[in-house]
C-alpha cells in the first residue's frame, strides 16, 4: 500500500528537528521525510516516486546552501511524477518579496510561513494541503480521517460510495 | 606800504565767481600789495579791463584768463588781447580744468598763450607760474626784477645750457650717437623747441588730471617736462595700468601721426609739467629747426623702446600667470573630486558608526538571555538524566540523541532504509515503524530485540523480536526519551549560535583585538607559520606553499595579525575546497608614501569571487552554510581589514577563475608613531 510522505527541506538540523517534532502528531498516518538541502531533497523526491508513495506535501526553507528552496519548489512544479498532487510550501524567515512573487507565479506556491512558525498554524496548514493532496491523487480517505481533515475525507468517501 | 610808480597789475577774467574769489586771494597773498589783481567775470569786459590797466602809464604783464567763459572762448580773448599793440606783451595764460588741446589750438598757434594754468591750482604751481611768466619782462622793466626778485629767483628753473649750437647737424649723428644719454637728448629736444617757437607755454596739471583721454581726437602732442605721466585703458573687466616708468616723455604722437584717435589715457600721477605743442607748432618747430626731426625721433625711438620691453614683460608676466592659473584651476578640481570622495566616505562611515552602535546594543542585549539559556539547557540535561534514572532504556534514548554526532539527511535516510530491510526480513514489514525505532536510537534488530523484545522461557530468559504492534506500543517512553534528547541539543545549538554570532559581532566592533599593545620586531614570516599549524586540521589535505623573501620585522599586534593569516586561510580553504593549494608569500614592499613595508599575499587556486562581489568582500557580513555560521567570509574578512587598517595597512583582493590574491601591505613603522 502506498504510503503519504511529507518532505521536511530545512538545512539548519535544529530548525529541521523542531519542525519534524510539531508535525509528530500527524506521524501516524503520514511518513516524515527529510532533506538538509535541494539536492538531497530531490534523491527524496525520485525515492518516493520509485517505491510508489505519494508526496503530499514539501515543506521548504527558501535559504539553503546551493540552490534555493524557491528553485526547488519551481523544479518540483515541472515534475510531471507529483504534479496536480504534491503540495507546496514556503516556511522561511528570509525570503524577500522578489523570491516569494515567483514561487507564487512559478511554483504555484500553496502556502507561506513565515518563521518564527506557531505549531497550530504549521499543523492546520499541513493538514489541508495532505487533505487535498489524499484526494487528488485518489488514495483511500479512511486512513487518514483521524489525523487529516476528517470531515472532508468522510464527505468524499461517501460520494465515491455513492458513485459505484 | 604803497605801491612805487608805475602800478603794476594783473588781470583775471574768470566767469565762475568761486574760482575768481579763490585766485584773487591767492594772487594777492602771493603778491602781498606789490600788484594789484583786478578781477572781471566776462570776455566782454576783459579787453576794455586790460586797457584800463595799461591807461595809466601802469604794467599789465600777466592776464590770467579763463578757458570756457559764459560768454567766449578764453583762447578769443587771449588773441584778441594778443593782437592789441599795447597788450601784447602781456602773457596771456589760460585757466583751465580741461589739459587738451581742443579749441585752444588757434591761439596757441598764433602765439597769443604764453601759458596754462590747470584748475585746482596749488599755491606752489600759481607762484611758478607767475615767476616765470614774470621774468621775460623783467629784462624790459627793470621794476619788475627789482620788485618781484623772490619770485622770479624761484622760476628760474634750470639754467639754460647755452650749447643748442653743440647739437650735431647731422642726423644720423643724433639718431646713432651713444655718447650722447638719453637724458641729454630730452634735454636739447626741448632747447631746439623753445628756440624754434620762442618758448611755447607751459601747462602745469595737478595728480589726477587726465592729458588725453582715451578714445578723443588727438589735436597735438604733450612734451613731458616734469612728474610722472600713467598711461592706462579700460575694458569690460576695468582700468589696466600698462605704462607708468616706461611712459616717455612725448604723448599722443602715435595717435597723431595715425590720424587715430586716442588708444589709452594719459594721467597725471605726480605734478606734471607739460608743453602742449599743436599740429601747427609742431610741424612749423619742424621746418624752423631740421635737427628737431632727429631728436623728436630718438626720444621717441628710446620711450618707444622702454614701452615695447614692458609689452614684452607684460606678455611673459601674462603666459606665467596663465600657467599658474591652470595649475591652481587644475589643484582646484583635484581638490573638490578629493572633497566629494571623502564627504562620501564620511556619509559612509557615518552610516556604519550608527549601524555599529546598534548592533554593539543588540549584541550586548543577546548576550544575557544567550548565556542564561545555555546554562538553563544544561541545568535542563542534568534533571532530566535524573529524573529517568542512571540506565533506563528511556535514558540512553535521551543522551544518545541529546550527544549524537551529527549525520546528513541522505545517510540517515540509508540507515532508516537499511533497518526496514532487516525488519522486513525479520517479518515485520512496516517503513513508518522502522522510522520511529530509528528516531528513538534503536537501530538495529539486536539493541532492538533487548530494549523492547518480548521474554520468552522462564529459565533462559531470552527476548525475541515482537510483533509490529507490541513494538508501536512499547515505543512511546523511549520516542519521547529521543525527542526530549533531541530538544535539549536543539537548543543548545541554537545557544550557541547566538553565542558565536554576538562573539564575533563584539571582536568587529572592537576592531579585532584592539586592547593588544603594538610591540617590536613582529616577525610575519612567523606569524603566517603560525597560523599554518593553528589551522592544521582545516589544511590537512592542502597543499602550502611558501615563499618568503627576506624582510623587515614590523611593529605591530600579533595576536590580531594572526587572526588575519587565519582569516585569509580558511578564507582560502572555503573558497578552494579541502584540496586547495594555497601560496603565501612574503617580500619587502614601500607603502603608497614610500615609507618601508612589508607584503603579504595569500594566493588560492579556488573558483575566484564571483565579479562585482570583491568589491564587497570587505564589508561585515554573516554568511550561515549547513547550519553553521561562517565568518571564514565577510565578517572575518572585515575584521581582518579593520585589523590591518589599525597598522595603517592596507588590504586589497584580485580575483580570477583559479586564482585568487588577497595582498596586505604593514608599513614597517605605524604611521602615527613614525613621525614620533
Amino acid at each position: 500500500m502506498s504510503e503519504l510522505v511529507v518532505l521536511v527541506v530545512e538545512d539548519e538540523p535544529e530548525v529541521r528537528d523542531a519542525l519534524v517534532r510539531d508535525l509528530q502528531p500527524l506521524a501516524a498516518s503520514v511518513r516524515i521525510e527529510v532533506a538538509d538541502d535541494a539536492e538531497d531533497a530531490e534523491a527524496v523526491v525520485r525515492e518516493v516516486a520509485e517505491a510508489g508513495d505519494v508526496l503530499g506535501l514539501v515543506l521548504a526553507d527558501h535559504r539553503l546552501p546551493g540552490r534555493t528552496g524557491v528553485d526547488l519548489l519551481i523544479d518540483l512544479a515541472e515534475d510531471p511524477d507529483h504534479v496536480g498532487v504534491t503540495r507546496k510550501v514556503l516556511v522561511t524567515g528570509q525570503a524577500d518579496h522578489a523570491d516569494t512573487i515567483r514561487a507564487v507565479n512559478e511554483a504555484g506556491l500553496d502556502h507561506y510561513i513565515a518563521k518564527p512558525w506557531d505549531a497550530e498554524e504549521l499543523r492546520a496548514v499541513a493538514r489541508a494541503a495532505l487533505t487535498d493532496a489524499v484526494l487528488d491523487a485518489g488514495l483511500d480517505p479512511l486512513p487518514f480521517v483521524a489525523d487529516l481533515d476528517g470531515p472532508r475525507l468522510l464527505e468524499a468517501y461517501r460520494r465515491r460510495a455513492s458513485d459505484r | 606800504m604803497t605801491a612805487p610808480h608805475p602800478p603794476v597789475r594783473i588781470l583775471v577774467v574768470e566767469g565762475d565767481g568761486e574760482v575768481r574769489r579763490r585766485l584773487v586771494a591767492d594772487l594777492e597773498a602771493l603778491l602781498d600789495e606789490r600788484a594789484e589783481v583786478r578781477a572781471v567775470a566776462t570776455a566782454a569786459e576783459a579787453l576794455a579791463a586790460a586797457h584800463r590797466a595799461v591807461g595809466d602809464g601802469g604794467l599789465l604783464p600777466l592776464a590770467l584768463i579763463e578757458r570756457t567763459l559764459p560768454d567766449g572762448s578764453g583762447g578769443a580773448v587771449a588773441t584778441q588781447l594778443h593782437e592789441d599793440p599795447a597788450l601784447a606783451p602781456t602773457r596771456k595764460v589760460l585757466l583751465t580744468s580741461e589739459p587738451s588741446l581742443k579749441d585752444v589750438g588757434s591761439a596757441l598757434s598764433h602765439g597769443a598763450v604764453h601759458g596754462m594754468l590747470h584748475r585746482p591750482w596749488t599755491r606752489t604751481g600759481l607762484r611758478e607760474h607767475v615767476g616765470a611768466h614774470l621774468r621775460p619782462l623783467a629784462a624790459q622793466h627793470p621794476v619788475l626784477a627789482e620788485r618781484f626778485g623772490d619770485l622770479l629767483e624761484a622760476a628760474a628753473g634750470p639754467p639754460r645750457p647755452a650749447d643748442v649750437e653743440a647739437v650735431p647737424d647731422d642726423v644720423a649723428s643724433v639718431l646713432l650717437d651713444p655718447t650722447i644719454d638719453d637724458a641729454a637728448i630730452e634735454r636739447l629736444m626741448v632747447e631746439v623747441l623753445d628756440a624754434a617757437l620762442g618758448e611755447p607755454p607751459r601747462l602745469r596739471v595737478a595728480p589726477g588730471a587726465v592729458l588725453i583721454e582715451e578714445g578723443d581726437d588727438v589735436g597735438g602732442i604733450y612734451v613731458v617736462l616734469d612728474g610722472e605721466v600713467a598711461l592706462s585703458r579700460h575694458d569690460e573687466g576695468g582700468r589696466h595700468l600698462l605704462h607708468s616708468a616706461s611712459t616717455g616723455p612725448i604723448l599722443g604722437l602715435l595717435s597723431l601721426t595715425g590720424h587715430k584717435r586716442a588708444f589709452l589715457r594719459c594721467e597725471a600721477v605726480t605734478d606734471v609739467l607739460v608743453i602742449p605743442l599743436t599740429v601747427e607748432q609742431l610741424s612749423r618747430a619742424l621746418a624752423a629747426e631740421p635737427r628737431l626731426g632727429a631728436l623728436l625721433t630718438r626720444v621717441l625711438l628710446t620711450s618707444l623702446a622702454r614701452r615695447l620691453r614692458r609689452a614684452d614683460e607684460l606678455q611673459v608676466e601674462v603666459d606665467r600667470l596663465n600657467r599658474d592659473l591652470a595649475a591652481e584651476r587644475d589643484e582646484l578640481s583635484a581638490a573638490l573630486r578629493s572633497l566629494a570622495e571623502a564627504e562620501a566616505q564620511l556619509v559612509h562611515q557615518a552610516r556604519l558608526a550608527t549601524l555599529g552602535e546598534l548592533a554593539a546594543g543588540v549584541a550586548h542585549e543577546l548576550n544575557n538571555p544567550a548565556a542564561a539559556l545555555q546554562r538553563a539547557s544544561e541545568h535542563l540535561a542534568e534533571d532530566v538524566r535524573t529524573i529517568l534514572g542512571p540506565t533506563s532504556p528511556v535514558a540512553r534514548a535521551f543522551d544518545a540523541a541529546r550527544t549524537e554526532p551529527p549525520m546528513s539527511t541522505a545517510d540517515a535516510r540509508a540507515g532508516r532504509q537499511r533497518l526496514a530491510d532487516e525488519l522486513a526480513a525479520a517479518g515485520v514489514e512496516d517503513r513508518r515503524l522502522a522510522g520511529r525505532l530509528w528516531a528513538a536510537g534503536l537501530r538495529d534488530l539486536e539493541t532492538i530485540t533487548a530494549t523492547l523484545g518480548t521474554v520468552r522461557g522462564r529459565v533462559r530468559r531470552r527476548r525475541q523480536l515482537p510483533s509490529a504492534a507490541e513494538l508501536a506500543e512499547r515505543l512511546g517512553p523511549i520516542e519521547a526519551g529521543a525527542r526530549a534528547g533531541t530538544a535539549v541539543r536543539g537548543i543548545q545549538l541554537a545557544t550557541e549560535r547566538v553565542l558565536a554570532l554576538v562573539g564575533g559581532l563584539r571582536a568587529y566592533l572592537r576592531g579585532g583585538e584592539a586592547d593588544e599593545p603594538f610591540v617590536d620586531g613582529v616577525d610575519l614570516a612567523q606569524g603566517l607559520d603560525d597560523a599554518v599549524r593553528l589551522l592544521g586540521h582545516r589544511l590537512r589535505r592542502a597543499t602550502i606553499e611558501r615563499r618568503y623573501a627576506p624582510a623587515p620585522a614590523i611593529t605591530g599586534q600579533p595576536g590580531a595579525l594572526q587572526q588575519v593569516w587565519t582569516n585569509l586561510l580558511a578564507n582560502a580553504v572555503e573558497a578552494g575546497g579541502d584540496e586547495v593549494t594555497i601560496e603565501v608569500a612574503v617580500a619587502p614592499a614601500t607603502t603608497p608614501e614610500g615609507a618601508p613595508a612589508v607584503r603579504v599575499t595569500v594566493t588560492d587556486d579556488g573558483p575566484g569571487i564571483p565579479e562585482g562581489l570583491a568589491e564587497r568582500i570587505f564589508e561585515p557580513r554573516f554568511t550561515t552554510k549547513h547550519g553553521q555560521v561562517t565568518f571564514g567570509v565577510g565578517l572575518g574578512l572585515s575584521i581582518s581589514r579593520r585589523i590591518v587598517e589599525a597598522h595603517g595597512g592596507t588590504i586589497s583582493v584580485e580575483s580570477t577563475a583559479g586564482r585568487t590574491v588577497f595582498t596586505v601591505v604593514l608599513p614597517v613603522t605605524h604611521p602615527a608613531e613614525a613621525g614620533r
